[in-house]
């Protein structure tokens, strides 16, 4: 694409724009929740641009209409204090960083025996694999929930994370996937020059998947970041809650608060995007082809 | 290579397992008997039922609470499942009103009326200090499941007093046709006062309504608005002498055929389209002022009063279908219960906090007083406060005169969305191959066999009835 | 009996998932199977009725209902998905300015946790003050005044006709993570490839078509099987936005039904007799992409 025409770039732009524009929305609205006070959010036509004060009103008056609103931070301060956000990150990153460990080490050695290796039991254990994702969760949760209760691990973090030591069977197909990518020569090579298959694993195929990687780990920490049902279920320590279960303690029958609830949620979304941009870099160099030779 | 790789995986395991497993214990043992406590309680709600755990802990030094939020949605369900059948449920659990007998028939709720005798507390006096609905609420096969902790008085009829003052004094309406200070008392009344509040949009197609007066079905779901007017209608939903369900009942027809004469009169898409925002308080088009009238629950009130302050509202009875019952209404509400198979030695304890929360001067002015619910007890000092708050007199009156509570059986959840599911097609305007719409009677007579099929399979399974 | 260092060496590498899938995995999927025979409410103990539960579900037209619904929603969201999700990333692969923040945008709405994102759909498509609506009103009233027809925004929540389309804009907005997905793979395309087809004078869709496509295959056929296990798995966003299944049964799905005979009407057992037979369902999906696709993915290393 190095030889684009201005008109094709701004073509390019105009388009990215408009669809960005339109996958923004949720989040827009989330975060205007979030900085309006209460009599603003049940108004008929809620404002739907921040300007102070003087402003605001400007604003209103110039348009005819009920266009703009007077940000307010209250939603954050008060949410935070109402759920004890810093103990439940901490819960949280603790899950998240072991999963992710967990979870791009156990994959991609699972996937080296899937992709690299060729082995009898193969490729009939890979659509075993496959089938385990197919039965809803449903109806296997409790013999699940009732195999961690005779381990006596209900209540830790270990229903969280050791199964993503265990190999998490869409990561497995994942790498397996990338790794199927990865020159058979470069492989052999290695071989015929005597490296191990954990070192081949180390310093041929997992360095030439680093996108892979990237978008496993990333996938990985959002699943944990944002998981419901699993805390909810194994954790009965309100002291051992996540983000997430605390972002549902602003719901209740009576009465919510959904602008902190859209507080702590747009914070809670701030690291991802973070992460995210951190994590996209390598997509865009490949390395099969311009890396390590 | 191969050790090398095993070896890595054993070694990371290990330290996961050993940084990560914390024995599930219940804290320091200072002595205090641990009372461990899940409850739903969270936004504003929260601070006052961690109050009320702290007073609790106060006046009660030989028990430690631990409260634990759960959420109130179906997820929640699971994990007290799981729980139960994992031999790791918390002492006390709060219990959907309508849920006890559900989770009694499977065993997962204990009965009380043992460790009440235990504590001293007599049963048939206990049951003589509840509103008769929040009482019969909680007993299944003779047995008493648990005690009602919130009792939900469903529901007052608001007006927005001061919008058709506004419609009287610009001329919107003739003069004399309507009173803006009085709530409608007939039904017949109630349909004219709403033809005058709505007022559907001009512009052609667009499926809006400027202004509206009442959505029968708009508030909590479709079920519970048959159950509020199937009741006013003066119809009755279950038999439970002879365990029949009787949702055919002619007046719950009739009351579904009333309701769906609003669907068809104003459009069902152009008025349900309003009632679709009921989810959020601050949405609520009553609190924004696009609907004049609403069947108002207790916490409505709190809500109007926090997003709409200055709405002058006024609040009654709802009114009275012909030949129906006057001043109908309905329980709602919350009970707290001990689960199945906890710890027989912390059942006295957890059924002590229970009778404190629930039926104690202490209790019920604390926990509740916060919160703005109202108990179930009727010797509580609360009700002469609660006469002081403005309108919430009137909601004092109506759990006072309340009659009903939701059906108390083993398929309540089935028959709930079965009865969703008639109203639905009803108000839809669903029709047969042949072209004719269907009609109440017949979706509630199908809403009734179905879900007699199901009963009638549960009470008859083998083992049942073999809890407690 | 003796196994070879390449068996070994294969079921070293896979021991993390073949201890998973004993420890966690085969006794939950053979209860499930056990229970589907039975009368099973969760609590007490299962009593077997044997092909009761089976019988049942073929006369249970809520059922029957929610598979149609989700044969229908998997064929129809896995290609728009993965359509978009393509276009997005070859959009977001041009060399830009700004590329980063884009890419950043599209994957927003896959970030927001479910808790607040329900709020959000209920938001948007809310007939009467959503977003969607408020955008599509000004238009459709050009249009009519045009026309002179009597077009109306539709009530994406309380029309059944609108449910299924509305589902599908909810899972367009989630496409994120196909995008990644995309970009990762697209980074590998040798730039060589594409620079000798330039010298070929091929055109941007041939380049896409002939090079691009087929060096991407294999993570394309990997978001094609998971797409199809997930759309015949839907869940949150039914059960969060149509917790009672919608209007005329519109969103309920083969999970949703699931869930709710399992979890609200505690009838574990014919809850697992419809697990079994979406189990077979998406078995049968896969095995027929699998089988459509075999000739398409293309794989460097190894030819299968």
């Amino acid at each position: 694409m190095s030889r684009t025409s201005p008109l094709a770039r701004f073509g390019a732009h105009l388009l990215l724009a408009v669809l960005a524009l339109t996958f923004v929305m949720p989040f827009a609205w989330q975060v205007t929740m979030s900085l309006q006070s209460d009599r603003e959010r049940a108004r008929i036509d809620p404002g739907v641009l921040p300007a102070p004060q003087g402003a605001a009103e400007a604003i209103d008056r110039v348009t005819g209409r009920h266009l703009a609103y007077q940000p307010t931070l209250d939603n954050y301060t008060h949410g935070i204090k109402r759920v004890p956000v810093p103990l439940f990150l901490r819960n949280t990153v603790l899950v998240c960083v072991c999963t992710v460990v967990g979870a791009v080490l156990s994959s991609s050695l699972v996937a080296y025996g899937f992709a690299i290796l060729r082995w009898r039991w193969r490729d009939p254990l890979f659509h075993i694999m496959l089938a385990t994702m197919m039965l809803p969760a449903q109806v296997t949760m409790v013999p699940v929930f009732r195999i961690w209760r005779d381990l006596g691990l209900v209540n830790t973090y270990a229903p969280l994370i050791v199964p993503a030591f265990l190999g998490v069977p869409f990561f497995i197909f994942l790498f397996r996937q990338f790794f199927l990518g990865v020159p058979r020569e470069l492989v052999e090579a290695a071989r015929m020059d005597g490296a191990g298959e954990l070192r081949i694993w180390a310093t041929i195929v997992m360095p030439l998947s680093l996108p892979a990687v990237a978008t496993v780990a990333l996938f990985a920490f959002l699943g944990a970041w944002n998981d419901f049902l699993g805390p909810l279920i194994y954790l009965a320590d309100q002291d051992k809650y996540t983000l997430s279960l605390g972002l549902a303690m602003f719901r209740t029958q009576y009465h919510s608060e959904y602008g902190q609830l859209m507080a702590v949620a747009t914070l809670m979304v701030l690291p991802v995007v973070g992460l995210f941009l951190l994590a996209q870099k390598t997509f865009i160099q490949g390395v099969k082809t311009t890396g390590l030779r | 290579m191969i050790r090398v790789l095993a070896a890595l995986l054993c070694v990371v395991s290990i330290v996961v397992l050993l940084v990560l497993v914390r024995p599930p214990g219940d804290g320091p043992d200072d002595g205090r008997t641990p009372l461990r406590i899940w409850h739903p309680w969270g936004g504003p709600l929260l601070e006052p039922w961690v109050d009320a755990a702290a007073l609790y802990e106060r006046t009660h030094p030989d028990t430690r609470t631990r409260l634990l939020f759960t959420p109130n949605d179906l997820a929640n369900s699971q994990k007290f499942f799981t729980a139960v059948i994992g031999h790791c449920a918390p002492e006390v659990v709060f219990v959907d009103g309508p849920l006890v007998s559900e989770w009694a028939e499977r065993g997962l709720l204990t009965p009380l009326e043992g460790l009440l005798r235990e504590a001293g507390v007599d049963p048939e006096r206990l049951a003589g200090e509840f509103f008769a609905p929040c009482w019969k609420q909680c007993v299944y096969r003779g047995h008493i499941y648990a005690l009602t902790y919130c009792a939900d008085p469903n529901f007052g009829f608001a007006w927005n007093r001061g919008m058709l003052r506004r419609l009287v004094a610009d001329g919107e309406v003739p003069p004399g046709t309507i009173d803006p200070e009085r709530p409608p008392e007939t039904l017949a009344d109630l349909d004219r006062l709403n033809a005058v509040c709505t007022k559907l949009a001009a512009d052609g197609g667009d499926q809006r309504a400027a202004r509206l007066g009442l959505v029968p079905w708009g508030i909590y779901g479709n079920a519970n608005s048959l159950f509020t007017w199937g009741w006013a209608f003066g119809g009755e939903f279950y038999d439970d002498v002879h365990q029949r369900v009787t949702a055919d009942d002619p007046k719950v027809v009739a009351a579904l055929e009333w309701m769906s004469g609003y669907a068809h009169t104003y459009g069902f898409a152009r008025i349900s389209t309003v009632a679709e925002s009921y989810g959020m308080a601050e949405h609520n088009p009553f609190v924004i002022g696009r609907q004049a009238l609403q069947v108002l629950h207790v916490s409505g009130l709190a809500n109007v009063q926090r997003y709409a302050p200055s709405m002058d509202i006024g609040l009654a009875f709802l009114p009275q279908p012909p030949g129906g019952e006057r001043h109908s209404a309905w329980l709602g509400g919350w009970t707290m219960a001990i689960p199945g198979g906890t710890d027989p030695a912390r059942r006295a304890a957890a059924l002590r906090f229970i009778l404190w929360a629930c039926a104690s001067q202490e209790g019920t002015s604390m926990a509740v007083r916060t919160t703005r619910l109202f108990p179930g007890w009727k010797p509580s000092a609360y009700w002469a406060e609660a006469a002081k708050f403005p309108h919430l007199g009137v909601y004092v009156q109506i759990l006072a005169e309340c009659r009903h509570q939701r059906p108390v059986m083993p398929v309540q959840s089935f028959y709930v969305r079965e009865l969703h599911r008639a109203v639905d097609r009803v108000l839809r305007g669903e029709r047969h191959d042949d072209g004719t719409p269907v009609s109440a009677a017949e979706v509630l007579a199908e809403a009734s066999a179905r879900t007699q099929e199901q009963l009638d399979h549960v009470l008859r399974r083998p083992g049942a009835g073999s809890f407690p | 009996m003796k196994v070879s260092r390449e068996n070994r060496l294969g079921l070293l590498f896979t021991s993390p998932f073949l201890l998973g899938f004993v420890v966690f995995s085969a006794y939950p999927l053979l209860a499930s199977l056990w229970y589907s025979f039975c009368a099973y409410d969760l609590i007490t103990p299962p009593v077997f009725v044997g092909l009761d539960n089976y019988r049942e579900l073929a006369h249970d037209p809520h059922f029957l209902q929610a598979a149609w619904n989700t044969v229908v929603f998997a064929a129809l969201v896995v290609p728009l998905t993965m359509g978009l999700a393509l276009l997005l990333a070859l959009l977001l692969h041009l060399k830009l300015r700004g590329q980063a923040l884009y890419r950043a945008l599209f994957f927003l709405p896959s970030i927001v946790p479910v808790v607040a994102s329900g709020v959000l759909w209920l938001w948007l498509f809310n007939a009467d003050y959503g977003f969607i609506n408020i955008c599509l009103r000004p238009l459709l009233s050009a249009l009519n005044h045009l026309t002179g027809a009597h077009l109306a925004p539709p009530g994406w929540i309380n029309d059944p006709h609108w449910v299924l389309p509305a589902l599908l804009i909810m899972s367009a907005w989630g496409v994120g993570g196909n995008v990644i997905l995309y970009l990762a793979a697209l980074g590998d395309v040798p730039r060589h490839l594409c620079e000798a087809a330039e010298v070929d004078g091929a055109g941007a869709w041939a380049k896409v078509r002939h090079v691009t496509l087929p060096m991407i295959s294999p993570v394309l056929f990997f978001t094609l099987i998971m797409g199809l296990i997930g759309a015949f798995q839907v869940f949150a966003h039914p059960m969060v936005i149509w917790p009672n299944g919608g209007p005329a049964d519109s969103a309920t799905f083969f999970a949703t039904y699931i869930f709710i005979n399992a979890f609200v009407f505690l009838r574990m057992g014919y809850a697992s007799a419809q697990a079994w037979v979406l189990f077979l369902v998406i078995i049968a999906a896969t095995w027929l992409a699998f089988r459509a696709t075999r000739r398409f993915v293309y794989h460097d290393g190894e030819g299968g």
